[in-house]
């Protein structure tokens, strides 16, 4: 039997699983329901239910991918394990004033969230270093043991350090680290330069209490879940995704957790990115809609764009992270009328309880899934495979009543003004991820997947001039299938700021070779074989005195003086082509040196089939409203499964899945390709 | 209202996202640090008039500011007729609707065929503009003309041309040319960016439909504020507040507001504040209102969008000549030390109206400090302007924020090790001030202390704080919060206090500059304050043994 790859997914409801048998790239899913307390218990039986889905045996299994929001919830809901902070004497409080900028600038009632670490838990070392690297003070080992039972008092199981100026230098806190490890048994500990050796000391600060934080948590998890992983999986290696988009080794996991914070949407991208791969599209946009939030993302030449300036809940994380653009817009969003009666959708939710007005569940405010039911695009006993009933009465009773008679607007108008708006806000972010990016809509996909997305997908992308959409074979579980795509990734950074002429490749190559070869270290640790391991270097530059850099590739191979001149060259080149304007007799800075160490898994590319191309038949037809006609339009609805490789629609039409509907707008043509996707075409021609 | 509530709220948030467009092109590519980590700057589209109709706007004082100038400049410098396609407008004159001369602001007419159909607008903090002193803020101005180069509205571009001899009589004008040249290359790219932003609104919804919705903006945001101050209980409030001096002459300066509140009207007096002064402290008519604008908005209901609407509920009268409606040639580099207090004296005022909604007094300051070197050792002349903050005044029902962005101002601090890695500075102590709060149910938040060695040969410093000697009030029995100080050399055999406005202080290597700044009040008697948040002041240092006890408790 063919080596087998699963992927396992722990979300708040469902806990997904995905099998992918490597040589015929067949994929097969499963769900069983989330355990509240007991999320390993529900990973084993998903794992069963994943091998018996796909008659697999379990000896044939030699990886398994776990998408885990452990870390995620813990910081949203501040369930962090106590933790202390280890800072060069004077800057006790960096970690607490932050940037000290609010993001409300009216609200006098806000609030701050609190620190990762508290004030009394922070403490100081006389110590420093300055920017050119030069120990100005080294610190002394029996000042940091007098604090050692300070920094373990009231049940602390974690401690992070970060000095200034460390990225420039860590001896001090390496140093200081060691100490504190040889000194305080049963403490994790996590150094800033060993996390993010970058620039800006709150940034860093804030990432490194965040990892240390983590470290109990995910080391206990861990411990909990590999040997009973292994008794099932006898054969499977376990992986862990992170936030970059690549997943990490069991220790990898253990010593930097925080990379695993923001993982959730990873896994819609990287399933995004291989669509494009198959079908060799150049720019991809995901829109990843589900029931209370959606995440764009988009993919470029094959290519995830990448940021270092993410944060949960306040909280910057200075590490290499996928792009993705979240916003509070889902099926479950709430409308509502502000007090001079302008319609709003969100960000309030009404999530899975109570839930939509039609569930019955008592949620008496209506949302998105209440307004696409009244308007004919939901079938009422055919949603989420027929395991809801939905109550129509009931959804138009409460967009009459709070939306429509207020406004003095029909049902109809009520309930396609909260698409529109739903569409708007979504749009916003489409903008924000595409053409402020420099991409013109022109010339992307967009690929709508979420158990909503292939419903709106079709309007969004012609008010943003998206020409196509693809709605990917099972859109609704879409996300999990990235899971198993996941290579091994570390990414590495050092800061150096270098100015003009003082860029040079003999200033410059050291830096790479120092991070290239902790690249190889991390990966010969993962047992990853040389074949199978790709080095990756970009470097951050902005023109002098700019305080935002671009990161630009730099090709493998020697780097010399032409290296950087090709380096130097393709920052204007991206500099223009993300900002509009680029000044290439100016000086450029040199700010940062980033590798990146991936370990290649593999991933299988999407299979072909033949088709025949015939045209399905509808199996019914209903009415259906739509704006561009203002009117409810007798419209066919076809079966998912009754559509094959070069079948044609022509919208209106509406296609049902188990896992989600599709709708398509008049004017609008749709066709399968030979991969499964669904392409739609705005202008009405066949793609 | 002129279109359907669903366009107008797709259109209306799509004229949001293009002001946020914009600001983002300016933080992407700007180069002064003043911009590009202190967020000093604003976007703002305004409709075909002039009246501004959606902003990004980072700092509040910035509110008004475009709108008085766009208006200042159609009504006496360059006709709305006069506008064409590919002219930008630039003024940085606070007599002609501006705040102070490092505001430098830019406007660009969309036109769609041939018709005009919005205005762009940037404003960004430039990190000098010529002037007696480095960084533009001389504190010994006593006339505008020591401050730095003003620039009367004029096209900076024509049909598209840059007007290459105004470029260089502003280059030959200022210090640090190649930074204000690119922060000034941003905005323009910004305005570009906004232009487009516009056209594709046009191409989507026609010029009526965009009209329309900016019409209906504008009548919703009165509409709203009107109702909301029909809620409060109509009357007089008042509230008066002081400065602590003017930085030349050492007596405090008296800020007085009287509230009317009416049939969905609000009326903010200002009769009885004190005389413009010979110092470079004073207020133009534009800082005096976005002050206003911004504390009734911040005060009564954050979620009104800020446009032309919410201006018009709102009267004001500020006395001509006085600080808060200055006439040339009075200087008004610092007028924050005025505009901070208006806000201070309104939340003084309206916390008899709406006691539930207001703060106790905070920091109130913008405390702005410029370390200089002048090229006399091995490194090149330098600026670096910085500007701290300190404790928020406290709520009826929590504390006050610790050190953290409060009024009119919203700024982010510079990363010390960005600012070590360009100047030779070296951070000594950037720590919460323990007790600097002022006592109360819910305590104010607390100020904090900066310290700077300056590692240059010699140098300079100036500054523009206050509250060293008028301590920020508590409200409702809360206490005062601790006012700042600023010392030279604290560690030193012979610590040197300075004052708030300290103007052009020689400073020699190895000098240490030390910022304590200001505490907020606190709010309710502290005898009522919760012996568990007591505790954990305690046990954070936030308080000490001896504060414990004001509350009557050693915390034990």
């Amino acid at each position: 039997m063919s080596a087998i790859r699963m992927g396992v997914d722990i979300g708040g409801t469902f806990t997904d699983i995905t099998v992918l048998e490597e040589e015929s790239g067949r994929v097969s899913i499963a769900k069983v329901p989330s355990r509240r307390g007991d999320p390993a218990g529900a990973l084993i039986e998903a794992v069963e239910r994943g091998l018996a889905e796909a008659g697999a045996d379990r000896d044939s299994v030699t990886l398994l991918v776990h998408g885990s929001t452990l870390v995620t919830n813990a910081v949203l809901e501040n369930k962090l394990p106590p933790t202390s902070l280890l800072t060069t004497e004077g800057f006790r409080d960096v970690l607490e004033i932050g940037r000290h900028f609010r993001p409300d600038m009216y609200d006098l009632l806000q609030d701050v969230p609190r620190p990762v670490v508290p004030r009394d838990r922070r403490f100081c070392v006389a110590e420093r270093t300055a920017p050119d690297g030069e120990l100005l003070l080294e610190p002394r080992r029996e000042a940091v043991e007098a604090l050692f039972d300070d920094l373990r008092a009231d049940g602390v199981e974690a401690v992070a350090v970060c000095f200034l100026n460390s990225y420039v230098n860590p001896a001090n806190e390496a140093a200081v680290r060691d100490w504190l490890r040889q000194g305080l048994k049963g403490v994790e500990v996590s150094a800033s330069c060993d996390v993010c050796r970058e620039i800006r000391e709150y940034e860093r600060m804030s990432t490194v209490a965040l990892n240390a934080a983590a470290m109990p948590l995910v080391a206990k998890y861990l411990e909990e879940i590999a040997p009973r992983v292994s008794a099932v999986l006898p054969k499977a290696k376990l992986l862990l995704m992170q936030s970059s988009g690549g997943s990490l080794t069991v220790a990898a996991a253990r010593d930097y957790p925080v990379r695993m914070v923001t993982s959730g949407p990873a896994g819609g991208a990287l399933a995004v990115q291989r669509l494009g791969r198959a079908t060799e599209v150049e720019h991809l946009l995901g829109v990843d809609m589900g029931g209370t939030s959606t995440d764009i993302c988009l993919i470029s030449g094959g290519e995830l764009r990448m940021t270092t300036e993410g944060e949960i809940s306040g909280r910057p994380i200075k590490l290499p992270m996928i792009e993705i653009n979240t916003i509070g817009a889902g099926a479950g969003s709430i409308a509502w009328l502000d007090a001079a009666n302008g319609l709003h959708v969100g960000p309030r939710s009404a999530g899975a309880e109570p839930g939509p007005v039609a569930y019955g569940q008592g949620g008496t405010e209506p949302t998105v899934t209440d307004a696409n039911l009244v308007l004919g695009r939901l079938h009422p006993e055919r949603f989420a495979a027929g395991l809801k009933h939905l109550d129509v009465e009931a959804a138009r009773r409460a967009i009459e009543e709070k939306i429509g008679a207020p406004l003095g607007h029909s049902l109809e108008q009520a309930a396609a003004g909260i698409i529109r708006i739903a569409n708007a806000n979504m749009e916003r972010a489409v903008r924000v991820s595409s053409a402020e990016k420099g991409y013109d809509p022109r010339d992307i996909t967009l690929v709508a997947f979420g158990g909503a997305g292939p419903m709106h997908a079709a309007a969004l992308a012609k008010a943003v001039g998206i020409p196509t959409v693809m709605v990917p074979e099972q859109p609704g579980v879409f996300s999990a299938v990235g899971l198993v795509m996941a290579d091994i990734r570390h990414d590495f950074v050092q800061t150096r700021v270098l100015r003009g002429e003082e860029i040079t490749a003999e200033a410059i190559a050291p830096l790479f070779e120092g991070l290239e070869a902790q690249a190889q270290e991390a990966l010969a640790q993962d047992g990853v074989d040389d074949g199978r391991r790709e080095i990756r270097r970009l470097a951050d530059l902005r023109y002098l005195g700019q305080a935002y850099e671009v990161s630009v590739p730099l090709a493998a191979g020697p780097l010399d003086r032409s290296a950087v001149d090709a380096l130097v060259d393709q920052f204007h080149v991206l500099h223009r082509q993300l900002y509009a304007h680029s000044h290439p007799s100016k000086p450029v800075e040199f700010v940062s040196a980033r590798v990146a160490a991936i370990g290649l898994l593999e991933a299988p590319r999407p299979q072909r089939r033949a088709g025949n191309g015939a045209d399905p038949a509808a199996m019914d037809r209903r009415p259906v409203y739509f704006e561009e006609a203002e009117a409810f339009v007798e419209t066919p609805v076809f079966n998912r499964l009754d559509l094959g490789p070069g079948s044609e629609l022509t919208g209106p039409a509406i296609v049902e899945q188990v896992d989600s509907t599709i709708v398509i707008h008049p004017g609008q043509s749709a066709r399968s390709d030979d991969y499964g996707n669904l392409l739609i075409s705005m202008a009405g021609a066949n793609p | 209202m002129r279109v359907d509530p669903i366009t107008f709220e797709v259109v209306n948030n799509a004229l949001i996202g293009v002001a946020e467009q914009m600001a983002a092109t300016i933080l992407r590519t700007s180069y002064s640090t003043v911009i590009r980590e202190m967020l000093d700057y604003s976007t703002a589209v305004f409709d075909r008039e002039g009246r501004i109709i959606a902003q990004s706007c980072r700092i509040p004082i910035h509110l008004n500011s475009m709108s008085r100038s766009l208006r200042t400049t159609l009504d006496e410098a360059i006709p709305i007729e006069d506008w064409n396609p590919g002219d930008i407008v630039i003024t940085n004159d606070p007599y002609k609707g501006g705040q102070h001369l490092p505001d430098v602001q830019t406007f660009l007419p969309v036109f769609s065929d041939g018709e005009l159909v919005a205005i762009c607008g940037t404003l960004g903090h430039h990190l000098d503009v010529g002037g007696m002193r480095p960084g533009s803020y001389a504190g010994d101005a006593v006339e505008i003309y020591q401050e730095g180069l003003r620039i009367s509205p004029i096209k900076i571009f024509e049909g598209g041309a840059l007007n290459e001899r105004l470029f260089a009589l502003i280059e030959a004008n200022i210090r640090q040319p190649a930074m204000t040249i690119g922060d000034l290359r941003s905005q323009v790219a910004a305005l570009e960016i906004g232009a487009k932003g516009v056209l594709e609104l046009v191409e989507r919804y026609g010029v009526k439909s965009l009209h329309d919705c900016m019409e209906d903006a504008i009548e919703i945001s009165e509409r709203r504020l009107r109702e909301k101050l029909r809620e409060l209980p109509a009357g007089v409030y008042e509230g008066s507040y002081y400065v602590d001096d003017d930085g030349v002459v050492d007596e405090p300066i008296k800020i007085v507001t009287k509230v009317t509140i009416g049939d969905g009207t609000i009326h903010v007096d200002l009769t009885g504040t004190d005389r413009q002064r010979r110092a470079p402290i004073n207020a133009t008519i534009s800082s005096c209102e976005s002050a206003i604008y911004f504390a009734v908005l911040a005060i009564l209901d954050p979620s009104i969008p800020a446009n032309y609407g919410v201006y018009k509920p709102i009267e004001i009268t500020a006395p001509e000549g006085s600080v808060v409606n200055a006439q040339p040639p009075a200087p008004v580099v610092g007028r924050n030390a005025i505009t901070h207090t208006i806000v201070n004296a309104l939340l003084m005022a309206l916390s008899q109206a709406v006691p539930e909604r207001i703060t106790a007094c905070y920091y109130g300051m913008s405390n702005v400090y410029i370390l200089s070197g002048d090229g006399e050792g091995s490194h090149p002349s330098w600026i670096l302007f910085d500007i701290e903050v300190g404790g928020g005044g406290a709520r009826q029902s929590k504390d006050g924020l610790d050190c953290y962005s409060q009024g009119i101002h919203n700024l982010a601090n510079t990363p010390i090790e960005m600012v070590e890695a360009i100047y030779p500075l070296r951070f000594e102590r950037y720590e919460l001030l323990p007790d600097s709060g002022g006592a109360g149910r819910h305590r104010g938040g607390l100020g904090v202390r900066r310290d700077i060695a300056f590692l240059d040969e010699s140098g300079a410093l100036e500054t523009q704080f206050d509250k060293f000697k008028v301590a920020p009030f508590g409200l409702f029995g809360g206490e005062e919060g601790a006012t700042g100080s600023l010392v030279l050399n604290p560690d030193g055999e012979r610590p040197v206090n300075l004052a708030s406005k300290t103007m052009h202080h020689k400073l020699r290597k190895g000098d240490v500059v030390s910022i304590r700044t200001q505490g907020g009040g606190g709010y309710g008697p502290p005898a009522e304050r919760d012996a568990e948040a007591i505790a954990r002041d305690l046990r954070e240092g936030k308080i000490s043994a001896e504060q414990a006890e004001r509350y009557g408790t050693t915390g034990r």
